[in-house]
């Protein structure tokens, strides 16, 4: 692979992984389902199963707040040809409707595998590693 | 447009609200400002306004703090020819003067920006800074 195609792949997964948190914080589901192949394995706190079992809790865990910010910081991607991983650490706030306006902030890892499909990378499994949890 | 156009062009606006950020803390206000197209309009949820308005309303704010820290996260930029959007993720820590260590304020920002290709790079020429959220004096560890 040259040097530009990794480095275009490399950016296009970023952007992927960006997109699912826009979705996320923006409640925008069909932009949250556009990251992941629609088989795509997922294990965190909504669902162990598939991305379809996560996207079916997703409504009702997200009632829960006023707002939310998945905060990404550098995600360390490895390109196998058509195959990738990539880990991100995040910081995910949460803003509780009630009380209103306190935070509550989680610390977390996503871990994924993604896969060049016809139509761009998507996240073919999702494992979310959750490591602190603060209130207040 | 080339691949190489294209990751140049996403590279350089990276560059440029990370720029920014960096020059806020160090309150090198010129650099602040050379971030900006000089008819720039900015909307930061606090005060909006033109750019040199807004300029000095950031001049002020910013020195009214001990120090500021702003760290950006999420990034997403579309590039159409000379002109794009992005969107990034910030949280602002701001440190009051004259308190102890650990009383800040702390802003939860997203930069939403139209971009402009100009002949000394790429400028922002309009800004919505949003309040997703903000916290005050946090509890000590």
């Amino acid at each position: 692979m040259s040097g530009l195609a990794r480095l275009a792949d490399d950016l296009a997964i970023r952007d992927l992984l960006y997109r699912y948190a826009r979705g996320i914080d923006r409640r925008d589901l069909d932009l949250v389902r556009s990251c992941f192949a629609p088989d795509a394995r997922y294990e965190g706190a909504l669902a162990v199963g598939t991305i379809a079992d996560m996207l079916a809790a997703l409504p009702a865990a997200m009632s829960r707040y006023a707002a939310t910010m998945h905060f990404m910081g550098e995600p360390a991607v490895t390109i196998d040809g058509d195959s990738a991983r990539s880990e991100t650490g995040t910081i995910a706030y949460h803003v509780l409707d009630d009380p209103p306006r306190r935070l509550r902030t989680v610390g977390v890892r996503y871990d994924d595998l993604l896969e060049r499909r016809v139509d761009g990378w998507r996240i073919v499994a999702r494992r979310i590693h959750r490591f602190w949890e603060r209130a207040g | 447009m080339s691949d190489l156009a294209y990751l140049r062009d996403r590279h350089e606006i990276r560059d440029l609200v990370t720029r920014y950020a960096c020059a806020v803390d160090r309150r090198d206000f010129q650099a602040v400002a050379a971030c900006f197209t000089s008819d720039a309009e900015a909307d930061y949820t606090y005060f909006k306004g033109p750019i040199r308005d807004v300029l000095e309303k950031i001049r002020a704010g910013v020195n009214g703090f001990a120090m500021t820290m702003h760290v950006l996260g999420n990034h997403l930029a579309e590039v159409h020819g000379d002109t794009a959007t992005s969107e990034t993720y910030a949280v602002c820590y701001h440190r009051r003067p004259g308190v102890p260590d650990g009383a800040q304020l702390v802003v939860a920002m997203r930069y939403l920006d139209d971009l402009v290709r100009t002949p000394e790079g790429w400028r922002i020429r309009r800004r919505h800074a949003t309040v997703e959220w903000q916290q005050s004096e946090p509890p000590r560890a």
